[in-house]
């Protein structure tokens, strides 16, 4: 697949989808395939620094008078409500508007929408809702396992400070793929990406359109 | 300098203002959204009291019709010159310069009998340059007469001339004083003559500043030494020294070093002034576009010029915004020209939103 780094982006649909780096930009793409949605253009805006300026590099550049809707996708990580709270200043500071909440959306025009992954009020990122799409499959009980027994050996447990993220690397392993990113991962097809945990980002997907 | 320039209803602009100018801008958008038209109004504004430059962008373009009926002139050269072809509309220029002063230029058709007649008072005038010799001859059997009309108010002074068609070609009345600055335009498929070259050059080397040229050409030939004017065939033509037997001709050193020599020396001939540049990467390699653009700079400053430009190319714009960015930030504006339901608009980067645009590789032109 052709990562967006590699070429110009153009605004070519009506609705976007702004995502802060490559992983959660392939993560998209897969999961958009995967339901058919094709009304959408996710951009990647690299990362959450400079964000105030790259929103306004995306709001200034051609074709954007046409866009009905963007919704803004960002980690939680500590603070959901930081996270929340950043993005609508940076909002405003493009001149858009910014919505009142996360998971609603403006009336202006273009319409906006923000999503804090995985909620507004649970710290973490996409890993914890993949975590929640795969914990029912029997491979988790291995994996389960393998974590507890890391945690309760109580060494130096830093790789381990995001127990979501390594739960997912382990289930990545039984593919045989480690050390894969979840872009990748949900382009292979190794996420259950119609599993009800993703239930969110349709609704996220469904104010966009 | 002009930090702002208002267009009102000239070819594709219906209003269009640029502010935030600064010593060196960058223009770009697409085909047909009057990155060049742009150009030529400033060019038009920056002569302020003589209408043949209307005519003169005009045979940048190539129009140069080969015979002109008095009764359609009007339609001929210059009807495409007002918005949406609504010639009863007149065109305003307006520039705003950064020592507070401003100018404005008003450009109309003058059709009643009323308005045509306080014109036959006037100085008798000159002829128009902007036609060469074989498109003077105007058809004699006019029933009526249309004049172009050019009013510029440059502080408490309203001056007004006028270009009139006449059987032996078009009549600026009266004849047009110096313009206010210097200003030099630098089309993008119009080769300069030699001659203007040769002036151009003369210029700089009695003030001692062409060293400033042959610095600009060692970004492409670092072992030129020095420049002469070398008369060859009746032509004199730049040579460079660059340290072996013979000296070389600057011509055949490739496109870029002419495109070079041209702008060096059109900025130093416009010295408080404006130099225009339509398509200025023509010629220029894109590894040579960051020290290009530090040289333009130099130059410009140097002379106290303003450098308006517009480019298609990516690679130039990102060589410009990292080289102000390493020797003068705010010293370079960067213009996108779009159309928005169907209306032109400028849409202007700060040195932040360009650079977070190239960091994303978002589309910029």
């Amino acid at each position: 697949m052709i990562s967006q780094k590699e070429k110009i982006i153009e605004i070519k649909k009506n609705h976007l989808m702004i995502v802060e780096g490559q992983d959660e930009f392939r993560f998209f793409n897969a999961f958009f395939k995967y339901h058919n949605i094709s009304d959408i253009q996710i951009i990647d805006i690299g990362g959450k620094t400079q964000f105030k300026n790259r929103i306004r590099a995306v709001v200034i550049s051609q074709y954007y008078h046409q866009v009905k809707s963007i919704g803004i996708v960002r980690d939680a990580d500590d603070n959901p409500q930081g996270a929340f709270q950043s993005i609508c200043h940076s909002l405003k500071s493009a001149g858009l508007n910014a919505p009142t909440a996360p998971m609603t959306i403006t009336e202006s025009k273009p319409r906006v929408a923000v999503y804090i992954c995985p909620s507004q009020n649970k710290k973490g990122a996409i890993e914890n809702i993949i975590l929640n799409s795969i914990n029912k499959l029997p491979v988790m009980e291995c994996v389960n396992s393998f974590i507890d027994c890391l945690l309760n050996k109580k060494t130096d447990l830093t790789p381990l400070h995001n127990i979501e993220k390594a739960k997912v690397q382990a289930f990545l392993s039984s593919k045989g793929e480690g050390g894969i990113q979840i872009g990748l991962a949900s382009e292979k097809g190794y996420f259950p990406l119609g599993d009800p945990a993703f239930n969110d980002i349709k609704k996220f997907i469904n104010l966009l359109l | 300098m002009y930090y702002k320039f208002t267009i009102d209803n000239f070819r594709g602009f219906k209003n269009l203002t640029l502010n935030s100018l600064k010593r060196v801008n960058l223009i770009s958008g697409k085909n047909n959204v009057g990155k060049t038209s742009l150009l030529e109004a400033l060019f038009i504004h920056c002569g302020a009291f003589n209408p043949d430059l209307i005519l003169r962008v005009n045979a940048f373009r190539g129009i140069q019709p080969k015979l002109i009926d008095a009764n359609k002139w009007a339609d001929v050269l210059c009807s495409s010159d007002f918005y949406n072809f609504e010639l009863n509309k007149e065109i305003k220029l307006e520039g705003a310069f950064d020592i507070g002063e401003s100018l404005s230029v008003f450009i109309r058709l003058v059709k009643k009998p009323k308005d045509l007649s306080k014109i036959s008072n006037t100085p008798p005038g000159v002829m128009s340059q902007a036609l060469d010799s074989n498109s003077k001859k105007i058809s004699s059997s006019t029933q009526s007469i249309t004049i172009l009309e050019m009013e510029t108010h440059h502080g408490n002074n309203i001056d007004i001339s006028y270009i009139q068609p006449e059987p032996d070609g078009l009549r600026i009345i009266p004849p047009p004083p110096l313009p206010p600055f210097p200003a030099i335009f630098l089309a993008s498929r119009v080769l300069i003559p030699l001659e203007e070259e040769e002036e151009r050059f003369s210029n700089l080397k009695i003030v001692g500043k062409d060293v400033l040229l042959i610095n600009a050409l060692k970004i492409i030939e670092p072992k030129i030494v020095s420049l002469s004017l070398i008369k060859s065939g009746g032509i004199s033509v730049i040579h460079a020294d660059t340290g072996k037997k013979r000296l070389f001709p600057l011509p055949l050193m490739g496109e870029g070093m002419t495109r070079i020599a041209s702008l060096i020396l059109a900025i130093g001939n416009a010295e408080n002034g404006v130099v225009l540049i339509d398509e200025v990467e023509n010629g220029l390699h894109h590894t040579i576009l960051r020290d290009f653009w530090k040289v333009i700079y130099k130059a410009a400053c140097e002379f106290n010029t303003q450098i308006i430009a517009t480019t298609h190319s990516r690679e130039c714009i990102n060589a410009a915004h990292e080289a102000f960015k390493e020797i003068a930030k705010n010293e370079f504006q960067y213009y996108r020209l779009d159309k928005v339901d169907g209306i032109i608009q400028p849409f202007i980067y700060d040195s932040e939103t360009l650079e977070a645009a190239l960091d994303i590789n978002i589309e910029v032109r």
